[in-house]
């Protein structure tokens, strides 16, 4: 693998505004209830401090993906960037990668009954764009990097450190909340 | 066949976009998902018309008629090539299943019974009701028109010309939104006019005062963040630690309506430490020492400490910071003025910008919004009443539209006698979901004779009417746009042909002339021919045209224009009160029964039975009643919530997920509990909306309690709504 592409959130710029979940629901044309991006609102409250954050997750493009290790239909494709791909062609709808992902990022699309995730833009990338969801970004919160090549001191994961999360290593990063004094 | 990993990529994408477009095309019907490649896409200009700060300047994408995506404007510099989050789901509000299609009569009103009517029979209908209105009482008084913000472009003022051009009618008027901050901006400065947006950068100190721009005008954030990379420091006064707060370098908690007394305790402060403008105050205003008097006798940091719940260090400390640090730009959100003292608490706001000299500055100034780029025609709402009108006499004698008050409407339209309200006209408005008190809304709406909404979603005020006509979405349509916080205005182009039988406004008011003159001929004034295009166009004039330095309206569709205006407002010194200066001391407030000075007035006491303020704040994922209803919105947000402190959950044994009641003598509601430390155990916050198949509206417990300012501006004061209050148990 020459590359690892991968998002990083910074989390003090992070509004939890949700464009970029609906600028990829709109430029991919997904139907609801399907959205290749979530979003979470964390609130970490002590009796002088609060902490209150928003995580925009979509697929973390795993260094060692878990969805291509299962897929008995071969449908899923890692790029030497370190794009994840799935190929619906393939995809015979078995749903083995919606419940091994430790992520939730595959769904089942109810209208097409085959799975379904975030792409990583890879045809925006290959002209030089950005993804849409960083595109979108008003705070230029959201950054997609050349992982491998960040400095990751002042980064930290904030997902538990469970043991698929070891094995898959995803590819995602965030910069830490700084709290709100009460 | 052997594919390389090129086409293998293609082919993917190709087999995705197929199978998701199909909704579209089978919705439309025009084409089929095979003629996809058959046509270029084609861009539009279009601007969101909504209620928003922001009034985004959009690109929109058609492909063989079909509106395929939305995207923001890269020529607009506020917005800047970016959308919100409801801007993205337009596609999925102008193909919504659940839009108004056709025109449609329900019977009986309220029972959910419709059919579909054809246009000639729905402006038969009503044509012949105003007629026999107007010979049952001699006048169209009867008839009582309500249209606000629903579509905020220009050319919809075309519905206020529809009741113009059949005589004098009864019309709701004011604003519910932010009369008392205009007031008191009238009073002090003459009018409200705030500093361009994206002049934030060049502030040194930034209070956000009640205002989430995380969630209502996302837009300014970028400027605010590239004013704290050069060093500014944001500071977040809420009851509430919103989105905005959270990202705040500093986040104040201050009791409810209590923003005038902190804002005197920093005066106090200030005056006590000498880093008063003395110059600026005295040369620009009158009064000022007046007040300086008054903040010496009256005024401590122990009361306003008291008062607002703020420490006294904090209060000491953003003081300081606020008068030394220069230029220093405070921005005054909606919210803090929806109280019974609201505008009160923005003058003394606007003195502290007064006396520190940060207003007329770059960088600073008291920002609340402005209307100095709406200097439009307004031609299509200008119509003379046909020949022989009779109107309702005014208390200055001239004859006229008979005006009641918005922000009563319920009462004000139950209190009319002479003659009475029969039939309701509503544009652009959803009063059954937005106004106060739900239930007099209901009980008012079934006392009416005929009922007619034009409007997109059979929402709950066209659940109450009897003819529900289809409207138009802006990208259907001709318009132009300005905003009431930004520079800049945009043309608005019909990118795609109306869905079903929607039409515009304007459209419908010719087709009801058309109707009222076989009728009765010289009934109704309003002309009968032009194109959207046209009436977009007649609404340009040579003021527009100089402030956005172009001669035509069409030069617009190469990009939206920035009005000619100094980045500071009031940079030139020359205010627009009586006296040419700031008002400090304002007469006009006297005479108007309010302070002359911007002294504190006591906001509104919980009453014992009643202690909870329940606030109902704007949401994230709607602009009032519009958008929630949507499927990417429902997915996203799929019920509503009421936040309750953890202590005061405890107080009355309520958990996470609880089912709780709100109530007080006016009504009731019934919603989920979500336990936060995110608000104060004083206040519980539930944000207003209207979702897809749900009851649930926050207005059931909201008295129609008016602010103290609005009348002078507006016509009428402003709505106190976050001064409600309700007691909670378990449901």
């Amino acid at each position: 693998m020459v590359k690892q592409l991968g998002f990083i959130l910074d989390t003090n710029r992070c509004l939890g505004c949700g464009a970029c979940i609906k600028a990829c629901q709109i430029n991919n044309q997904l139907p609801a209830p399907l959205k290749w991006r979530q979003l979470r609102q964390i609130e970490r409250a002590g009796d002088s401090q609060i902490q209150r954050f928003f995580l925009s997750t979509a697929c973390n493009h795993c260094a060692n993906p878990e969805c291509l290790r299962v897929c008995p239909g071969g449908a899923y494709y890692k790029r030497r960037d370190g794009i994840v791909l799935h190929n619906p062609e393939k995809c015979t709808g078995c749903q083995s990668c919606v419940g091994s992902c430790p992520f939730n990022a595959p769904q089942l699309n109810p209208f097409t009954q085959k799975a379904g995730k975030c792409q990583l833009c890879y045809d925006r990338l290959d002209q030089g764009k950005s993804p849409h969801c960083v595109q979108a970004c008003l705070t230029g919160a959201l950054q997609l990097h050349e992982i491998r090549q960040t400095e990751n001191n002042q980064l930290l994961r904030l997902t538990a450190q469970t043991p698929s999360l070891r094995l898959t290593r995803p590819s995602v990063f965030y910069k830490p909340p700084r709290p709100t004094e009460l | 066949m052997k594919l390389s990993r090129r086409q293998f990529i293609g082919g993917t994408a190709a087999a995705a976009a197929g199978a998701a477009l199909f909704n579209f095309n089978l919705l439309t019907k025009s084409v089929t998902a095979a003629d996809d490649s058959l046509e270029e896409m084609k861009t539009f200009r279009n601007v969101c018309p909504r209620n928003c700060y922001d009034t985004c300047g959009q690109i929109s994408y058609v492909q063989n008629g079909i509106l395929k995506k939305v995207e923001g404007d890269p020529k607009h510099g506020y917005t800047n090539g970016k959308l919100c989050l409801k801007g993205y789901t337009y596609t999925r509000r102008v193909y919504s299943p659940d839009r108004v299609k056709y025109p449609m009569k329900q019977t009986p009103r309220g029972s959910g019974n419709w059919t579909r009517i054809s246009w000639d029979e729905a402006m038969d209908t009503i044509a012949k009701k105003i007629l026999e209105l107007k010979s049952r009482y001699g006048s169209t008084l009867p008839i009582c028109f309500n249209k606000y913000s629903g579509n905020f472009g220009i050319v919809h003022y075309g519905a206020e010309g529809t009741m113009s051009s059949i005589g004098y009618t009864t019309r709701a008027l004011g604003t519910p939104c932010w009369p008392a901050g205009i007031d008191a901006q009238t009073y002090d400065f003459g009018t409200l006019y705030s500093n361009d947006p994206e002049d934030m950068v060049n502030a040194k100190y930034l209070i956000l005062w009640g205002q989430n721009a995380a969630w209502t005008a996302i837009h300014t954030l970028p400027f605010i963040n590239k004013a704290r990379e050069r060093g500014a420091k944001l500071v977040v006064i809420d009851p509430v630690l919103t989105s905005t707060a959270s990202k705040a370098d500093l986040y104040i908690q201050i009791n409810s309506s209590t923003d005038g007394a902190l804002a005197l305790g920093m005066a106090r402060y200030i005056l006590d430490n000498n880093w008063v403008d003395w110059d600026y105050a005295r040369n620009n205003s009158v009064g000022f020492d007046e007040w300086v008097d008054y903040l010496k006798t009256n005024i401590t940091l122990d009361w306003a400490s008291e008062k607002t719940g703020v420490p006294q260090d904090i209060i000491r400390e953003i003081a300081r910071e606020y008068a030394t640090t220069k230029p220093a730009s405070m921005w005054v959100g909606y919210g803090m003025q929806r109280h019974i003292n609201g505008g009160q608490n923005v003058r003394i706001i606007d003195a502290l910008g007064v006396m520190t000299g940060n207003v007329g500055k770059s960088g600073g100034g008291v920002n609340y919004g402005h209307l100095e780029t709406w200097g439009f025609s307004y031609n299509a709402m200008v119509n003379p009443a046909p020949k022989g009108s009779k109107g309702f006499i005014g208390p200055d004698g001239k004859e006229g539209d008979r005006n009641i008050n918005m922000n009563n409407f319920a009462h004000d339209v139950m209190a009319q006698n002479d003659p009475p309200v029969k039939m309701l006209w509503l544009a652009c408005r959803n009063p059954g979901s937005q106004d106060p008190d739900t239930n007099a809304i209901e009980k008012m709406f079934a006392a009416m004779e005929f009922v007619v909404t034009v409007d997109s979603f059979f929402n709950k005020t066209v659940q109450m009417s009897d003819i529900v006509l289809p409207a138009t979405t802006h990208f259907e349509d001709w318009d132009v746009m300005a905003s009431y916080w930004h520079y800049w205005i945009g043309i608005n182009q019909r990118a795609i042909d109306p869905l079903y039988e929607s039409k515009s406004d304007v459209e419908i008011a010719m087709l009801l002339s058309e109707k009222m003159n076989a009728l009765e001929p010289g009934s109704c004034t309003f002309p009968t021919s032009g194109t959207p295009e046209e009436w977009a166009a007649k609404e340009f004039n040579p003021g527009i045209h100089s402030l956005l330095g172009i001669s035509d309206y069409r030069e617009l569709i190469e990009g939206p224009r920035k009005a000619k205006m100094t980045p500071a407002s009031w940079a030139d010194g020359k205010f627009r009160t009586p006296s040419k200066k700031i008002e400090i001391h304002s007469d006009l407030a006297e005479k108007n029964g309010l302070p002359a000075l911007p002294v504190w007035v006591e906001d509104m006491k919980a009453p014992e039975k009643y202690p909870i303020r329940l606030f109902t704040p704007h949401p994230q994922h709607g602009l009032h009643s519009q958008f929630q209803n949507l499927d990417w919105m429902m997915t996203a947000n799929p019920e509503p919530k009421v936040e309750i402190h953890p202590v005061l959950a405890a107080k009355y044994g309520i958990s996470e997920g609880d089912k709780v009641k709100i109530y007080n003598d006016l009504g009731s509601i019934i919603v989920k509990a979500h336990l936060t430390r995110t608000t104060s155990p004083e206040v519980i916050v539930s944000y207003e909306a209207w979702y897809k198949d749900s009851n649930f509206n926050v207005n059931y417990t909201l008295k129609a309690t008016p602010s103290d300012m609005g009348k002078q501006a507006t016509g009428n004061n402003g709505v106190a709504f976050h001064d409600n209050f309700v007691t909670i148990e378990k449901a």
